[in-house]
């Protein structure tokens, strides 16, 4: 471990206040509560919001994975590894089962989570209704009175222009029958997963100083219309490495000529699935 | 049975804006009409016939002194909210004005309708009750989804009496109904009142020729004796 | 006759620092009642639809409303929430100028949806249809619905407003100058469509103008003020054609015949 830090970097003031925010969220699920972000050794972008939360609940005996759009291997997911190696001295792994705490850019893990871990969402964007309603004073009181008309309008036009809603990402959630949630930018594939999930999930904004939470066994509804239900994307491809026709799906351009393969996004589950396979 | 009753009526107006005139125009109006008569208000141009009738419509409002209309209760026009003067006007008193006041674009047969469908009483037979009464008016099958704004000043009046007297009033205001039409649509007009009163509506009409008036009315009001003294 | 009065205003008084806004105001709204609010610039009449449309919370006075659910209530006393949604839902303002009352940067169908959402209907061709029936109603062509409202001209984004407003059956409409900055042809049309729908649906409304044709045209009764106050208050066409107060008279006198 590197010395002359504190554990996980952050000092013991700063993750007291932290923990006690996570905690505030995690009694009102799905409420952004406002906390009081310091500066990261990495930019604003780069997942400043989840090494604050992951720093604060980060325990010696903790086994750690990250991964960025589902891969273990990126720049990334890579250098927030080792740097919670560095500052904690901690175990970390790429298999998902194997891992106490998860913190994830833009996917869920295909691999069930269970209630013994956590994950840490790093999130760019944590106010929902910020591209229809610009003013902060004004999305606080929607979200407190409950009007949410707007978010809905927004699926409406998609509908009216398109014929279907053709938000893909970053698609919208009710979290316990009351607050709008942004589920971060994962596919809306793993939007099912949120729903009564075991593990813990915790989301952390940098840069707009957010904390909010989905406690376990909550109940998370994508929006949708009774006459549009909400749907998640398929694939008429397999994975090209492991075959598996059930997870999230890469498009890769592999040649000049504009040659397409489908690959896993989850690096993991796909070695594993080849390894069951063999 | 009383139907309308004028208590003390005065009516003066006063023109704040040209020096603060008063003109006292009646005065001391006491007198009860009942269900059935068909008055006729005379006297000389100016006395005030008019504005005799637009106060029995609430249209104008008296100095001072009580109009009632006994309609299942007392309702006094000089002193009630307004929604209960507009109901009264949409079921009980209709008035027909000396000249035609409608919305501009507005075809004809809409706005006869209109009265219909303001009392709830129109139906799928109404259309041809309202066809009826129009081809009996003399006003022609072509124009009736024509705005009235165009027509003559006779066809004119003939629309407004078909506005109100297709309706179920019990209480007719009439301001001159025949001052702009020829003998024959007199006549017509003349028969259609007298309809009116076999089925006990009470009419109070403005009307100079004496020969219609002998053949309707069966009460003259005459106005000359509540000139106000002063004047 | 039993009329259901469902506002109830007394004293009503808002002075911003030193300077009346409007004083004492006094009135009683039935159901199915269209009330005209007319008067010349600065007389109030805007100062007063805002502290009715709860816009600005008067410096004295009451409000007492009653629903169509829960009894009569202290309009000035309700929380924030009450009111925001009374405004979304069963009450509704139509501005004078409809881009303050539309969202440009949704579709006309999707405008007309904002508000029915607000009362929580979630079922796409509900939206669809209501949106398409207010459209026809107010005479604009169904088949517009998924334009946006700056390819509307003024005169039908200010239907298109009207549209909204009344798809959720609103209890109150309140209209400032709703055919102001129109040409007069357009006006006239905008004038009749109100009117017919006012006679379809029994809607209470408040209507603030200037232009005492408006009111001869749409409303029952009149306030009619000046200077803040109050000065004659009756039937419409009573209030026109035989004015007592010495500014009414100077008001329906000073309209150029054409």
């Amino acid at each position: 471990m590197k010395t002359g830090f504190n554990f996980a970097y952050l000092d013991e003031a700063t993750k007291r206040m932290i923990r006690r925010k996570i905690l505030k969220a995690v009694c009102i699920p799905g409420y952004q509560c406002p906390f009081g972000g310091r500066e990261m050794p990495l930019a604003y972008g780069w997942g400043t919001g989840g090494i604050q939360v992951t720093a604060s609940i980060i325990g010696k005996e903790d086994i750690l994975k990250v991964i960025d759009q589902g891969a273990d291997d990126t720049t990334n997911a890579v250098s927030i590894k080792n740097f919670f190696k560095r500052v904690c001295n901690i175990m970390t792994t790429d298999k998902t089962a194997e891992a106490s705490l998860i913190q994830t850019r833009h996917r869920i893990p295909e691999t069930t989570l269970n209630k013994d871990q956590i994950i840490v969402y790093q999130v760019p964007q944590p106010e929902p209704l910020r591209k229809l309603e610009p003013k902060e004073k004004e999305t606080r009181k929607l979200h407190a009175y409950k009007e949410y008309a707007l978010m809905h309008v927004k699926l409406y036009e998609e509908i009216s222009q398109f014929g279907s809603v053709i938000k893909t990402w970053a698609y919208p959630v009710e979290t316990n029958n009351r607050y709008i949630t942004d589920p971060t930018p994962i596919p809306k594939f793993d939007n099912p997963k949120m729903n009564n999930m075991e593990a813990l999930q915790l989301f952390g904004a940098g840069r707009e100083k957010r904390i909010y939470a989905i406690p376990p066994y909550t109940k998370v509804k994508s929006l949708d219309f009774e006459d549009h239900p909400f749907e998640i994307q398929t694939w008429d491809e397999c994975c090209s490495i492991c075959g598996s026709t059930k997870s999230y799906l890469d498009e890769i351009i592999i040649n000049n000529e504009g040659k397409k393969n489908f690959i896993c996004s989850d690096t993991d589950f796909c070695k594993s699935n080849l390894e069951k396979n063999k | 049975m009383k139907i309308i009753e004028l208590k003390n009526v005065n009516k003066k107006f006063i023109l704040h804006n040209q020096k603060g005139t008063v003109l006292n125009v009646l005065k001391n109006i006491n007198l009860e009409i009942k269900t059935g008569e068909c008055i006729a208000l005379v006297g000389k141009s100016g006395i005030g016939k008019s504005t005799f009738l637009k106060m029995l419509y609430g249209n104008y409002l008296p100095s001072s002194g009580e109009i009632n209309i006994y309609n299942n209760n007392k309702i006094n026009i000089a002193n009630s909210l307004e929604h209960q003067i507009i109901n009264l006007r949409k079921y009980f008193i209709g008035y027909v004005s000396q000249f035609l006041r409608v919305l501009p674009r507005v075809p004809t047969i809409e706005i006869v309708s209109d009265t219909l469908k303001q009392q709830s009483l129109f139906d799928e037979h109404s259309l041809i009750k309202i066809k009826k009464l129009l081809s009996e008016l003399n006003i022609q099958e072509s124009m009736w989804n024509l705005s009235p704004l165009t027509f003559s000043g006779g066809e004119q009046q003939r629309v407004n009496l078909a506005k109100t007297l297709i309706g179920n009033y019990s209480i007719l205001l009439l301001d001159e109904p025949t001052a702009s039409l020829d003998d024959m649509n007199k006549s017509i007009i003349i028969d259609m009142i007298k309809s009116k009163l076999k089925k006990n509506v009470t009419i109070i009409v403005i009307v100079h020729d004496n020969k219609i008036r002998n053949e309707i009315c069966t009460r003259e009001i005459n106005l000359e004796k509540y000139i106000p003294n002063d004047n | 006759m039993n009329i259901k009065k469902i506002m109830h205003v007394e004293n009503l008084t808002h002075f911003y620092g030193n300077q009346i806004g409007c004083k004492g105001i006094n009135f009683d709204l039935y159901k199915g009642e269209i009330l005209g609010i007319v008067g010349e610039s600065g007389s109030g009449k805007s100062t007063l639809l805002k502290c009715l449309s709860g816009e600005i919370s008067p410096s004295a006075g009451k409000i007492n409303i009653s629903l169509d659910q829960g009894g009569v209530k202290d309009f000035l006393s309700l929380p924030e929430q009450e009111k925001r949604q009374l405004m979304r839902s069963m009450w509704g303002i139509v501005h004078q100028n409809p881009r303050d009352g539309l969202n440009l940067r949704i579709s006309a169908g999707g405008n007309i949806a904002e508000r029915l959402l607000n009362v929580s209907e979630k079922n796409y061709s509900f939206l669809r249809n209501t949106g398409k029936y207010w459209m026809k109603k107010t005479e604009m062509d169904p088949d517009r619905i998924d334009e946006f409202p700056l390819s509307f001209s003024g005169g039908m984004q200010q239907r298109l407003q009207i549209s909204k407003i009344l798809s959720s059956n609103p209890q109150i409409v309140f209209m400032d100058e709703p055919t102001g900055g129109l040409d007069v042809s357009v006006q006239a049309k905008i004038l009749d469509t109100i009117k017919s729908i006012v006679r379809d649906i029994n809607v209470t409304m408040i209507i603030v103008t200037h232009d005492l044709a408006v009111v001869r045209f749409l409303t029952d009764k009149l306030l009619v003020m000046k200077d803040g106050i109050v000065v004659e208050t009756g039937l419409t066409d009573r209030v026109l054609d035989d004015p007592q107060h010495s500014y009414t008279q100077l008001l329906t006198s000073s309209i150029l015949q054409v």
